[in-house]
């Protein structure tokens, strides 16, 4: 059976990808695997930030990350349920991932294990200076994966 | 990135060495070039952030002695000043007040105090944020307040980034607890460390009841603007509140009733305020701290084990370097000199001088952290406020106070950071009502200084 991957993550996700990924699958008479993957880059930033400026010991700072990434845990799950739900609706047979961990090596991983025809994503919200300095993980992902990526992108 | 912080740091020490052997300017003896060499180079390492803050300045402090810009002795003594003991005792106090739970009970009191609609519990997370900031630092009650913050926009069923009320209650927090952190010595650690090197170099205080006279009357005003600035970017776009509400009284009711370590926290807390404010002159403000953090210990309201889990030791290393550096720049007559040459070209009045050293200070706070901010800052305001016959109390307060006001960039000070990673707002969120509020804080700041600073005693 034909399987797309639709991969989300803390900050790569939207609507418009996530409608894309549901037509592509019916259209391709697909099954959809959706991978969302928490990201905790963001927390961690915030947690050597919290440490390093000098206010909070490693308890407060370490409960802080937890709390941030069990949110992030949490929200990635509804993500994944309404998706889910959308796909039932559509006649679109599903499996779900949660990972935690780099957006780029994870979808690696999945896309090993899965063997998929296509993966759809959609970019960070950054701006084209901070690609430009730090690189784009899409076009990381598009150098070293083995399946075609689509990327949609937003307005 | 690592090739990023590589280059940064090749090339930083590459100057700094190239500095060494070519910056002769002069007018300016050796040790004040020398001085200014390693404060080029801290200054750089603040900025970038390539290496933690606390290691740049032990840097500083073993470059000094190496370097003679001064003698060993002078250099490690200046770890022991009294800031660094008044910031080490505020912040045993603030950890205790953390694990005790006052903090967390105090954070859900206020927020329950006022009238329920969606326009007051907006009110009450900015004011019970800021409120908190006068007693813990801002960056720990965005900490404690986060997860609170989180279970009611849970409850109200919030989306992230669609939300505008949730954008408006995350902002509320952040800035709240940024403009209440500069009304005391407790907010953050710049106050104490403008204080310590204030002492340091001219052997004057400013008291911590004085602090407050000269400051929180231009916070409650800051706190209003920031209240009409959220009002105006985020609408509010819920009706009603009753499930926050429900939320928060379950919150309280778990909480159950205050017992003998939350007792004990709050009355040493209140004597330590009481005590700071009217025997801080006669005793120290570090000795009054230091000795309140004996007394957890002393009369065992919290174990050792439990408060050093939530202090961060390496403080003691990043004011001791900054306040070493600031002293080496004076005694060297290196700051004098950058005085001089900053201001040949330019004939200013005092006032437009206090124009331009807040802006300079506000645009910093907004990329770098806020003691670095001061760390930089201070040393040069000192020797540019000699030449106008600004007292150093005034530039104190001109430096230390826009330091700590950063709204705009989500990493421009820890509060916003905290938010941000709630993942409620987007980062054009905060910058378009940031920059607004920032003009609207800074503008009310200098306003407030000319108007109300001479009803106090502060005049220039």
């Amino acid at each position: 059976m034909k399987q797309i991957l639709l991969a989300l993550s803390t900050t790569r996700q939207s609507p418009k990808t996530i409608d894309y990924a549901l037509k592509q699958a019916q259209k391709e008479k697909a099954d959809l695997a959706i991978l969302f993957i928490v990201d905790p880059d963001l927390p961690h930033l915030i947690l050597d930030k919290m440490m390093d400026v000098g206010f909070m010991g490693d308890k407060p700072s370490m409960e802080l990350y937890q709390s941030i990434l069990e949110e992030y845990r949490e929200r990635g799950k509804k993500i994944i349920e309404e998706i889910s739900r959308k796909a039932d609706e559509l006649g679109i047979k599903c499996s779900t991932i949660v990972a935690e961990g780099e957006f780029v090596e994870e979808c690696l991983i999945v896309i090993k294990q899965k063997n998929p025809e296509m993966t759809i994503l959609t970019r960070a919200e950054r701006s084209s200076l901070s690609r430009f300095l730090f690189g784009s993980a899409v076009n990381r992902l598009k150098q070293k994966s083995q399946c075609p990526i689509r990327v949609v992108e937003e307005e | 990135m690592r090739t990023w912080r590589t280059t940064i740091l090749v090339l930083t020490f590459a100057g700094f060495f190239l500095l060494l052997q070519f910056f002769k300017p002069e007018g300016l003896n050796p040790q004040g070039q020398r001085a200014i060499v390693i404060f080029i180079l801290c200054l750089t390492l603040w900025i970038t952030d390539v290496i933690p803050l606390a290691i740049t300045s032990l840097l500083a402090i073993v470059l000094l002695p190496l370097l003679n810009v001064m003698d060993t002795k002078t250099a490690f003594s200046l770890f022991g000043n009294r800031a660094v003991f008044f910031i080490l005792g505020a912040f045993i106090l603030a950890a205790a007040l953390m694990k005790s739970g006052v903090s967390t009970r105090l954070a859900l009191i206020f927020l329950t105090r006022i009238k329920r609609s969606p326009q007051a519990l907006l009110l009450s997370v900015l004011l019970s944020s800021a409120f908190l900031a006068f007693l813990m630092p801002a960056h720990a009650v965005a900490a404690l307040m986060f997860p609170i913050i989180l279970e009611i926009a849970r409850s109200l069923k919030l989306k992230p980034r669609e939300s505008s009320y949730g954008k408006a209650l995350f902002l509320s927090l952040a800035w709240g607890a940024v403009i209440g952190g500069v009304a005391t010595f407790l907010g953050g650690a710049r106050n104490p460390l403008a204080i310590g090197m204030l002492w340091e170099e001219y052997r004057i205080r400013i008291g911590f009841l004085e602090w407050m006279i000269a400051v929180v009357p231009i916070v409650l005003v800051m706190l209003i603007f920031a209240y009409a600035v959220i009002r105006i970017f985020f609408k509010i776009d819920i009706k009603d509140v009753t499930l926050a509400e429900n939320s928060l009284k379950e919150k309280i009711k778990k909480l159950g009733t205050m017992q003998r370590q939350e007792k004990a926290v709050g009355i040493i807390m209140l004597i330590t305020i009481v005590c700071w404010m009217t025997l801080g002159n006669k005793i120290g403000l570090a000795s009054i701290a230091i000795l309140s953090a004996i007394s957890l210990f002393v009369f065992n309201i919290i174990p050792w084990k439990e408060i050093e889990e939530y202090v961060n030791w390496g403080v003691i290393l990043m004011y001791g370097g900054a306040i070493a550096l600031g002293f080496a720049l004076d005694q060297s007559q290196a700051a004098e000199w950058l005085a001089r040459q900053a201001l040949s070209p330019f004939k200013i009045t005092p006032i437009v001088f206090i124009i331009i050293i807040t802006l300079i200070a506000k645009l910093l706070t907004e990329g770098i952290s806020n003691v670095a901010t001061v760390a930089i800052l201070l040393p040069l305001g000192f020797a540019l406020g000699n030449t106008y016959n600004l007292s150093p109390v005034i530039i104190v307060y001109v430096i230390a106070v826009p330091a700590g006001l950063a709204f705009s960039l989500p990493m421009g000070t820890p509060p916003n950071a905290v938010c941000y990673a709630s993942g409620y707002y987007k980062v054009s969120d905060a910058v378009k009502a940031g920059i607004i509020l920032n003009i609207i804080s800074w503008i009310t700041f200098l306003l407030m200084a000319k108007i109300y600073w001479p009803l106090v005693g502060l005049k220039f």
